[in-house]
């Protein structure tokens, strides 16, 4: 074991409670320590909320991803390279399109409509993270895809990723703290003098599995079938689903709509890097450039982004820290999903339908849709945001035992999305109507600033006796503002060419607005270096509660034994490190509707006249009562270094009480208000978590070392209230919340097969009988989108220069909905079908789970055409070969002589290998989510979700 | 040691003291909407309000309600509308948008009102003459919206001898509590103590809003279908002899040239401002999606002398798809009448024709339609028979009352009070289906919605 605990220690308890890192001095210790890189850093400095600790006196669970993990995978946005780098935080990576967004959860689910993401703070601020931004636009999904707020970071800027996962960590973040909290710093200079890192990447994207659609000849064939099981004679005619194209003109025609939709996406990355430090000054500068193309014709991500970040010690006790960032992000969009594109490549374009449109001139119109790659060629259609993030701070020691430490942040974000639609698509719909072209835009700015001040006092009472306190306070406002724009009489998009006044339409949406203020403070007691208790609490008001809850109030308690400081473990020489940790506490979750809390009236201006006269209208019913959501989280843990440091491991149990959960309920009608956020319901959450690092050979030249990790959660929704499982608004993917259950629980029809004679579809009633009728009130809790566990085993092999490593991602139990399936799998419409319907029912005494074709939903037993039953339900467990790498480190021999300091050529390929027995596109499925809701409750919910990306990479870093 | 936390507390305090005198940073009201407080100051704030709930009614009555029903009845063929067909087979699933839009609706219009009442005292101007009137007002939609979701939602008063069986949510109250379902009895029983204080409450003259003759007429209408005649005939008689309607010569009571008739009617202010786009668009299309029942035509026998019937056209006539379709909703924009004098004659002359009083007075009201229905009428003898009156009413009321929503409730009227064995399409009055389902929200512990499966 090569660190030295003395220094260490001492290093320690001169940061322990300090309010901020000081990073000419700290940095420079951390680096003297010398610490082994495959072992796990328990010296290492671990930035918590509004400080840092030592990773041995840390008292909550808090997971440490280091900035080279991050920037190592090609990914559509960073947080995608989270998985399976901590137990217990599941990501499920978002699908194949470019920027987009991952869904996290951090140990389970425990929020219904409020926000379950994480809490992002990066410098100091959390920053705006509104998945629905633009969601007053009427357009937030607008394209199957939802912007994602994350998409703008550049990963070349993260240095470290905190994840704080319990009470103890997160309830200094207080009402904000419950799903957790990522904090994400990012890098500073380090090393003296000038430095350069430079890197670069070039990759392809190809999709992990292609949709496999019914050919033209196929889908013809079925609907035969159905139009003759029917009992209709002749000739069939099209006619009958609404096609109006003629029977013998669209035989043998065969558009493969996938191949107009999927190509290879190309990815190339460049980074420069610069750090200059003297004694006084550090200065980072990182412009980096990345076009992220998707397999996806037409569709790429593309980020240019700065960051400029200064460290300065004008005097010795003074400390200023600035961070500045700059980035463009622009997203080529193409429609996706239920939107179009893809998504109509797996639906409603038939293969029947030839490239280009039947023109019929009697009715001057076409017979045939627009072909995909023509509207997708011929809209111009680009979402650029521009971000700026900025922290500037200042710590200034008092004297030994005194510091006081001031942070101004601002987060500002400037979306803007452009479309454009020409004239030769809009006369598609209607030929003789002559206009030109159609342009919208839809921007939206969102100003978020905060400040935060603290006085850190820390006080060594004797040899062993140490105490230190920290109090806080914070406030934090965001603005937000948007509008509509359309000119109907346009000749290209509003930012190219302008806009004569007459064709404009302009429309002003409600600003958004919330805030918070809070007080915060954290006490420390260590004794003889070995024995850590924490108490912290927060106090949070904010604009979103309710009149009679206007400030929250979150406690927590927590206490670390460092077990090998005592002598009967010293003496065992195989412990080289032992702690045990327990904590108690409660932090909340705010991240709803900023208005549920108000009781208005809709102006009379807003609103249309009745009998000539004006009318007003009450728009929101006030909620008095409304408050955060309280989650008391209990969490004890013990973490172990065995083996001078080969073995490190660590087991966590928690258990999550979430009471006061925000839903959007879907109050009784009969109350004469659609919707309405309200705390009613109780959620409990409870796991295991473990993870375990080895070295298992250590040579001169070689080395294997692995990394496994597990999460086991248990996830039931144990009240709500007075409400049914249909209650809650937006859960528009056939999940609903029931008792007893967990969130996100597949609420279906029970499917009882096909009758062999028949080749109808039968059905459990809700005592299980088989029935031949469907009815929604047979409804039940089926299955759930929630893993059973998840985690990661990766291995990294060196030799001499040479490294390999791959990553195996895993996720088993929870179930798939795949609910295109139902417009896929029974009746044949205007929608292609996917070739596993091929296995139909075709004669009596045929044994297949499809039931036999037909048109017409009677046949089905149902008066509505799409039906939802657990036949569309599948197991979600899946083990994914995330990731597989090969390295090769350019020897210091050779380097010397072009006088860099290190070089190395990577190739990365992802999402190699699936093994899964979902017979689907891709088992990692998170969808285009409709609001908060949709995305709690419809993890793992496809509906012609394009999948995900599988890519090759070469990647060149240097430095000099 | 002291001299430092000193310095850190006053620094921290000092923070602390300049935000908690700005407890304003973390009061963020909608900027676009106004708060409740300062909405309702004055009269006029709370005619504006009223205005609102009006205005729901109006969409609710435009044509919604009347699709509705209609589709329940046997007047119209199977339509070309997933939603619609449900209703017209009898079997609404629960997850039918149609079905739980307009119950959404209807609501929407009894909340605007409760919230108009519970909100009274907010107007510092109010006159006693204004605060009486709007409470009428109040009353009178908070009945209108009740009687139509009672009998549309439930199965009809009578079904069970007490009427002890399921009926709506009775919402007087602005709140969030879920309510119970209350019986068909407690129901009707809001209805008639709301009826009772609109005839108070409102004047005879309201500018085109509900007047007291309306909640006579809706009393008229309430009563009737409870089986309770001397009532409808009380309340029919009061309105017709108050003498401030007149019967119009025309037919369609849609017509422009029939507003003399109409006691209650939704206001289509201009064609900017109408609210008969319901019927416009179910109805009146080159191919509508509510088209007249073959059968029920082919069953009529006098086409030709009956001017009414003379709306009818027959498209296609002889093809495979023939269809017949009413030319009375045509026009761009209309009034439609929701309470009107023909209805009140046909509810006198059966209500005094089942009392078997006063038969010279309901012969007379039959006649009064006949004479301006038929081109050659065939009038009832002066001399007639309750029961002559009784067949030759329910005859006429069938045709006057076409597409008005009517008939639903008028089979099971006859069934459940009258003891008739009527039928629509198979299903019986009182089978399961015979009604619109709620929508799943509604279900609590508290409320169950009504049977699934439809009809056997």
């Amino acid at each position: 074991m090569q660190i030295n605990y003395h220094t260490i220690r001492n290093l320690c308890l001169s940061l322990l409670g300090l309010g901020i890192v000081f990073p000419l001095e700290a940095q420079n210790k951390s680096d003297s320590a010398q610490v082994p890189e495959d072992v796990e850093r328990v010296g290492d400095v671990v930035i918590i909320g509004y400080g840092s600790q030592n990773r041995r006196n840390v008292v909550g669970s808090i997971s440490t991803v280091n900035g080279k993990e991050i920037t190592e995978l090609p990914t559509q946005s960073f947080e995608a390279s989270l998985q399976g780098k901590a137990s217990g935080v599941q990501v499920i990576v978002g699908s194949g399109m470019a920027g987009s967004a991952s869904l996290i959860r951090i140990r389970g689910a425990a929020s219904i409509s409020a926000a379950g993401d994480p809490l992002y703070v990066i410098d100091g601020i959390p920053i705006t993270q509104d998945y629905f931004l633009n969601r007053s636009n009427g357009y937030n999904y607008g394209g199957g895809f939802a912007n994602n707020p994350l998409a703008s970071i550049n990963p070349e800027d993260i240095e470290n990723i905190e994840i704080l996962k319990d009470a103890a960590a997160t309830s200094i973040y207080g009402s904000r703290g419950a799903n957790g909290v990522i904090l994400i710093t990012t890098k500073r200079a380090k090393k003296n003098g000038l430095k350069f890192d430079v890197s670069t990447r070039f990759g392809i994207g190809v999709p992990t599995k292609r949709p496999d659609m019914l050919s033209g000849d196929e889908w013809l064939q079925l609907y035969e079938e159905a139009w003759y099981n029917d009992g209709n004679v002749g000739k069939p005619d099209l006619g009958a689903i609404g096609i109006r194209l003629d029977w013998d003109d669209v035989q043998g025609v065969n558009t493969d709509w996938i191949d107009q939709m999927i190509g290879v996406g190309t990815k190339q990355n460049y980074s420069v890097g610069t750090n200059y430090k003297n004694n006084w000054i550090a200065v980072k500068d990182i412009l980096t450039y990345d076009n992220n193309g998707s397999y996806i014709k037409g569709n790429s991500y593309e980020r240019l982004s700065h960051r400029l970040n200064a460290d300065i010690r004008p005097m010795k006790d003074l400390n200023i820290q600035l961070s500045h960032s700059l980035s463009r992000g622009t997203n080529n969009r193409v429609d996706a999903a239920w939107a179009g594109g893809l998504g109509s490549a797996m639906s409603t374009m038939l293969n029947i339908y030839p490239l280009d449109p039947v023109y019929d001139s009697t009715s001057n119109s076409y017979l045939s849709p627009l072909g995909l790659h023509t509207i997708r060629d011929l809209k111009n259609w680009r979402s650029i945001e521009v971000r700026t993030i900025n922290n500037a701070s200042a710590s200034y020691r008092v004297n030994e035992e005194l510091s006081l430490n001031a942070s101004a942040s601002m987060d500002y974000m400037d979306y803007n999305e452009y479309l454009y639609e020409p004239s030769e698509l809009i006369t598609y719909y209607a030929p003789t109507y002559a206009q030109n072209g159609n342009a919208k835009w839809w921007p939206r700015w969102t100003r978020n600033y905060n400040y935060f001040v603290t006085a850190d006092w820390n006080k060594k009472l004797s040899d062993q006796h140490s105490i230190s306190l920290m109090l806080g306070n914070e406030y934090q406002n965001s603005y937000s503002e948007s509008k509509y724009v359309e000119n109907f009489d346009a000749l290209g998009p509003i930012d190219e060419s302008p806009i004569p006044d007459t064709a404009l339409v302009s429309r002003y949406n409600t600003p958004y607005e919330w805030a918070f203020l809070s007080f915060f403070g954290r006490f420390n007691y260590n004794y003889g270096g070995k024995l850590n208790v924490q108490l912290t609490s927060r106090w949070d008001g904010s604009s979103r509660f309710g009149s009679n809850n206007r400030y929250g109030f979150f406690p927590a308690a927590a206490v670390g034994y460092i077990l090998s400081e005592e002598d009967f473990i010293k003496n065992i020489r195989s412990i080289s490190f032992l702690k045990v940790r327990a904590g108690i506490g409660r932090s909340g979750n705010a991240n709803f509707d900023n208005y549920a809390r108000w009781g208005t009236i809709t102006p009379s201006g807003n609103l249309p006249l009745y009998n000539g006269q004006p009318m007003l209208a009450p728009a929101r019913l006030e909620n008095p009562n409304l408050r955060w959501e309280s989650t008391t989280n209990f969490d004890a843990g013990i973490e172990a270094q065995l083996f001078r440091g080969r073995i490190s491991t660590e087991l966590t149990y928690y258990s999550k009480h979430t009471k006061d959960v925000i839903m959007n309920v879907s109050i009784p009608t009969h109350i004469g208000f659609g919707s309405f956020y309200d705390n009613v319901g109780t959620i409990e959450n409870q796991g295991l978590e473990f993870s375990l690092k080895t070295v298992n050979v250590r040579t001169r030249e070689f080395k294997w070392s692995s990394n496994l990790n597990i999460a086991r959660n248990w996830n039931a929704i144990t009240s709500i209230g007075v409400y049914q499982p249909d209650a809650i608004s937006g859960g528009t993917n056939d999940t609903r919340v029931v008792v007893g259950e967990p969130v996100g629980t597949n609420f279906l029809v029970r499917y009882a097969g096909v009758d062999k004679q028949t080749g109808a579809p039968m059905y459990y009633d809700i005592d299980g009988n088989v029935t031949s009728q469907w009815d929604p009130s047979n409804r039940v809790a089926v299955g759930n989108i929630l893993p059973d566990a998840f985690g990661n085993f990766s291995n990294t092999f060196s030799y001499k220069n040479w490294e390999v490593s791959a990553n195996i991602y895993y996720n088993i139990g929870g179930n798939i909905y795949e609910s295109s399936w139902k417009r896929q799998m029974s009746l044949v419409t205007d929608w292609n079908m996917d070739r596993r319907v091929l296995n139909r029912w075709q004669k009596p005494g045929d044994e297949s789970l499809i039931p036999k074709m037909t048109l017409n939903t009677f046949n089905h037993g149902s008066t509505t055409p799409w039906i939802n039953t657990d036949l569309w339900l599948h197991d979600g467990t899946y083990v994914r070969l995330r990731n597989v790498s090969f390295s090769y480190r350019i020897p210091k021999k050779m380097l010397e002589r072009w006088k860099f300091e290190s070089a190395k050529i990577t190739f990365v390929a992802t999402n190699l290998l699936t093994w899964t027995n979902y017979t689907g596109v891709d088992p990692e499925i998170a969808r285009d989510f409709e609001n908060p809701t949709d995305r709690n409750m419809s993890g793992s919910i496809t509906y012609l979700t394009p999948p995900q990306e599988k890519s090759f990479s070469l990647a060149i870093n240097l430095s000099f | 040691m002291k001299k430092n936390l000193i310095f850190g507390l006053t620094i921290i305090t000092g923070v602390l003291m300049f935000n908690t005198s700005c407890e304003d940073m973390i009061e963020t009201p909608p900027p676009n909407e106004i708060l409740v407080d300062d909405a309702i100051k004055s009269e006029d704030d709370l005619q504006q309000l009223l205005n609102g709930s009006y205005h729901e009614m109006a969409n609710t009555f435009g044509g919604f309600y009347q699709t509705l029903a209609e589709l329940m009845s046997d007047n119209v063929a199977l339509p070309n509308n997933n939603d619609y067909r449900e209703v017209y087979n009898h079997n609404v699933l629960f997850f039918n948008s149609t079905s739980g839009a307009f119950y959404s609706q209807l609501y929407r219009g009894i909340f605007r009102a409760n919230f108009v009442e519970t909100h009274i005292d907010d107007a510092t101007d109010l006159t006693e003459e204004s605060r009486v009137r709007i409470l009428g007002e109040v009353s009178f939609i908070r009945a209108l919206g009740h009687f139509t979701a009672v009998r549309m939602y439930a199965q009809p008063y009578g079904y069970t001898t007490d009427n002890s069986h399921d009926g709506i949510a009775v919402t007087t109250t602005v709140g969030t509590t879920p309510q119970k379902r209350e019986s068909v009895k407690v129901a009707y029983d809001a209805i008639i103590t709301d009826l009772e204080n609109a005839i108070n409450k409102l004047p005879e003259e309201n500018n085109g809003y509900a007047t007291s003759w309306a909640a006579k007429a809706l009393m008229a209408q309430v009563a009737f279908q409870m089986g309770d005649y001397s009532t409808a005939g009380d309340m029919a008689n009061e309105v017709i002899n108050s003498g401030l309607f007149t019967l119009a010569d025309t037919v369609n009571v849609f017509d422009a040239s029939a507003s003399s008739e109409h006691i209650y009617s939704i206001i289509s202010y201009g064609v900017n401002d109408q609210r008969s786009g319901s019927y416009t668009g179910n109805f009146a299309a080159a191919v509508p999606v509510i088209q007249m029942d073959k059968a029920l035509y082919a069953s009529f026998t006098n086409v030709d002398n009956d001017k009414r019937l003379q709306m009818l056209e027959v498209v296609n006539k002889g093809a495979q798809n023939e269809f017949i379709k009413t030319t009375q909703f045509n026009t761009p924009y209309f009034n439609i009448p929701v309470l009107h004098l023909t209805m009140m004659h046909l509810i006198r002359a059966e209500s005094y024709a089942k009392q078997g009083i006063d038969l010279s007075v309901a012969t007379q009201d039959l006649n009064d339609i006949r004479t301006r229905a038929y081109i050659t009428p065939n009038l009832l003898p002066s001399a007639a028979t309750a029961s002559q009156i009784l067949d030759a009413v329910r005859a006429e009321r069938k045709i006057e009352l076409l597409f008005q929503g009517d008939r639903i409730h008028e089979v099971k009227r006859l069934g459940a009070i009258e003891g008739e064995n009527l039928f629509i399409r198979g299903h019986e009055w009182n089978c399961k289906g015979m009604l619109l389902q709620f929508p799943i929200t509604e279900k609590t512990e508290i409320f169950n919605i009504n049977p699934t499966g439809g009809c056997d």
